[in-house]
Formats: C-alpha cells, structure tokens, sequence
C-alpha cells in the first residue's frame, strides 16, 4: 500500500507546502498511522458513529426567503468585484 | 463588565481577522450573539485581540505560556475576554497564570458569529480572574439562539447555585480508559472539519488574494499558501487525507465510532462521579500528546473549567446539567 504523504493531498487542499512544514506535515501521517493501528485492535463493529454531540433532528424552518446581509454588503469584501459580481481571473479560453 | 474578544468572533463593521493574514482587512457583516447577549446586559466592549490562527494551538513551534489574550486579563485591561479554544491553548494558558477559562457544554452557547473551526466542537468560552465573573458571562451568554441550528432548547441557565458536596475524581483515580487514543481522534476528526470550515477561504469572496495570479487554480493555491500559516495548512491537509474515499473507512468513520464509545464511557463515568480533575499544563513536551488533557471535552461536549486548585493548575471537566456543582469548585465562601 502506497504510504501517505503531504504531497499526495496538497493539490486537494489547494495548498503548496514549504519544505519545513511539509516534513512537519509528513511527521503528523507518520504518527497517525501509527496511532491508526492502535486503533484498528479496538472493536468497533455495529458501532454507530457520533457525528454530533447532541441528539438532534434537523431543524427545519418555513420556506421563506430572507436576507441576513445584503448584496452590497458583502461585495464590500470582496478582493476584486465587477458589476455586482465577484471577479476572477479568466477561465475558459 | 468591560470586556475584549479574540478576534475569531465577529462584531459588525469591524476588521476581525481572526489571527490569520487570509482575513486580512475583512470587515465582518454581522456581530456574533456571545457579543450582542453581553452588550445587552449592559456590559462594555472595548476591543478585540489576537488569537492564534482561528483560536487553535501549534503543534509545532514552541508556544509561551501566555499571549496577548492572557496579558489582557493579568494587566487589568479589562474583566474577560471571550474565545473560542480549539485545542486548549486557552484553557492551559489560563490555569497556569493563576486566571479562570469557562467553557460552558456544547450547544449552550451560540456559535453564531464565530468562525467556524471545528463546528463540532467550537464553544464560546469566557477568560477571566475570578470563576464568580466567569459564571456570571457564561449564564449571560448561555440559552438557545435560533440562528444555531446546533443547540439544546433550554432558554436561560443557572450556573450560580452552589454545592456543597462534590463528587470529584482525578485522572490516577479512575480507569480512563481510551485515553491514548484520544490525540489521534480528536486530530483526525477536528483536521477533517477544519479543512471544510477553511475551505471558504479562497481569495475569491473576501480576504486576502495573491497578486500576478495567472489562473483560477494558481489565485486558490496561492492565496491559501500564502495567507493560511503553517498549522492551519498541516490540519487541512491531514483533513483532505482523512476524508478522501481510500481513507475515509478506515481513518474518520473509525474515529467517529471511537468518539462515540469514548462519549459513552465518559458519560458514564461522569453520571457516578460529578467531576473529573486532570492536570492543565503548558509544556508536556510532547504537543500531540498533550491535546489528550483537553480532548475530552470538546470530544465529548462536556463543560469545562481551567482554573487552579489547591495551588495546582487544572483542567475540571462535567457533563451538561451539573456545571453549577463543578463551578462549586472555584468559586469562594
């Protein structure tokens, strides 16, 4: 089985690492797999995972539009905006 | 009361950053209810400080055993100051510098207007001298808010009534049981949440973008290279690692069982005795390994409270409804 790296994950975090934090990243999986086969030797069949803490339902609310910041507002933050709209750098040819 | 807040909760029209460059000059639209609550009580904000990057800790540099958050309270600049603490930095920090860290069971207090961390278990917690003023904050702040859909229904709580007999257990006393296991769960399931809370900074929206950007792909990378630092990077990529489908089986649904038998254990453990008293300290050398004196609680939504007793550093942790027994801990007369 291939071993985990930093690497292998930056593109998926969108992240390029500098040398030091990766080998400090690469340290964290090493012990973590490690930790993961302490783990493995504990049984945990038809165990129900605990996503959250409380015991909740979803909680639903009328269907009705509303507008907790406006449009405005929120460009305000915005690093570059055109028209209304967020801008990016171009992406289709 | 005068009080400040870490920067990673929100106050409208105000730059809160939340100890990060990727929020630099952000100006938040909204005020967190933990803030809108105290100023209603007539209590005055004076200001926000820096946290660590969104509240959590380094494993990896050498940290101090206090930070500006902690000088606010021992220089007197004002009564509290309120946080949200990750991985216990605040907690340690509080109980070594002879200060108080409340932090009320999760789903007491509204995590609206905080930035989302490690949504399961960011809580709002409040620093300051005396347990008295911290009760005090926490009943203010505590109740339901309907702008969190992650809370019990209880409107209003009374932490003040005191207790004579505590049932308290320290750690040599009882079997605590997973608790090795407890770093590597809580990292893995507090990684994969923090990498989707974090995903949101993208230097699309708000925040900081990196110049001369040639593309899409090369303004995400770079922005979040160079505006997210290094602890943050390292949780979101572990994050990614842990929930990507050759892993997920393995790694976070694991550690999401194990989080519920560690929560039933504890549960139990803390339904016969009323308190459970572990160490607090700032340097156990092994960082990794420290997170398992704060893990509990959060893992477990438990309340907590960092304070010193009997002249020891500690960290008290109870379950949800006997928080007024724990506080009778440290608080006088």
């Amino acid at each position: 089985m291939a071993k985990n790296t930093a690497e292998m994950y930056e593109p998926m975090a969108k992240l390029s690492l500098d040398s030091e934090t990766r080998a400090w990243a690469d340290d964290i999986i090493a012990r973590l797999e490690g930790e993961f086969e302490k783990m493995e030797k504990v049984d945990t069949d038809g165990v129900e995972p605990l996503v959250t803490v409380l015991d909740l339902k979803n909680v639903l609310r009328e269907d009705v539009s509303s507008q907790l910041v406006s449009r405005d507002t929120l460009l305000e933050n915005a690093p570059e905006e055109y028209d209304g709209y967020f801008q990016v750098p171009k992406t289709i040819d | 009361m005068k009080f400040m807040m870490q920067s990673c909760l929100m106050v409208k029209d105000t730059v809160c950053d939340g100890g990060s460059k990727i929020l630099e000059g952000f100006k938040s639209p909204l005020s967190a209810t933990a803030y809108e609550k105290c100023v209603a009580a007539g209590m005055e904000f004076l200001g926000l400080v820096t946290p660590f990057e969104f509240g959590i800790d380094s494993l990896f540099c050498d940290c101090p055993d206090k930070d500006g958050t902690i000088d606010a309270i021992l220089e007197g600049k004002c009564d509290f100051v309120l946080c949200n603490d990750v991985y216990g930095k605040m907690s340690r920090m509080a109980a070594v510098n002879g200060l108080v860290y409340l932090a009320g069971a999760y789903g007491t207090v509204s995590r609206f207007g905080i930035m989302q961390t490690v949504s399961s278990m960011d809580r709002v917690g409040v620093l300051c001298k005396k347990a008295e003023d911290g009760i005090k904050v926490l009943e203010t702040i505590s109740g339901k808010d309907e702008k969190d859909g992650s809370m019990l229904d209880t409107e209003k709580y009374d932490y003040s009534a005191k207790c004579d007999k505590v049932k308290a257990v320290k750690a040599d006393e009882v079997e605590m049981k997973y608790f090795d296991l407890l770093p590597a769960v809580f990292y893995t399931l507090a990684s994969a949440e923090l990498c989707n809370n974090t995903n949101r900074y993208d230097g699309v929206k708000f925040g900081y973008r990196a110049p001369d950007v040639t593309d899409l792909n090369d303004l995400y990378l770079r922005s979040r290279t160079e505006g997210l630092g290094k602890d943050v990077q390292i949780a979101s990529m572990v994050g990614c690692m842990v929930l990507a489908k050759e892993n997920y089986e393995k790694w976070y649904f694991k550690a999401m069982q194990l989080r519920r038998m560690i929560r039933d254990y504890y549960w139990a453990l803390l339904t016969d005795a009323d308190v459970l008293v572990l160490d607090a300290k700032c340097d156990c050398g092994d960082k990794f390994r420290q997170l398992a004196l704060y893990a509990l609680a959060p893992l477990c939504g438990f309340a907590s409270a960092a304070a010193t007793l009997d002249g020891k550093p500690v960290e008290l942790v109870c379950k949800p409804g006997k928080e007024n027994i724990m506080f009778s801990m440290i608080t006088e007369g």
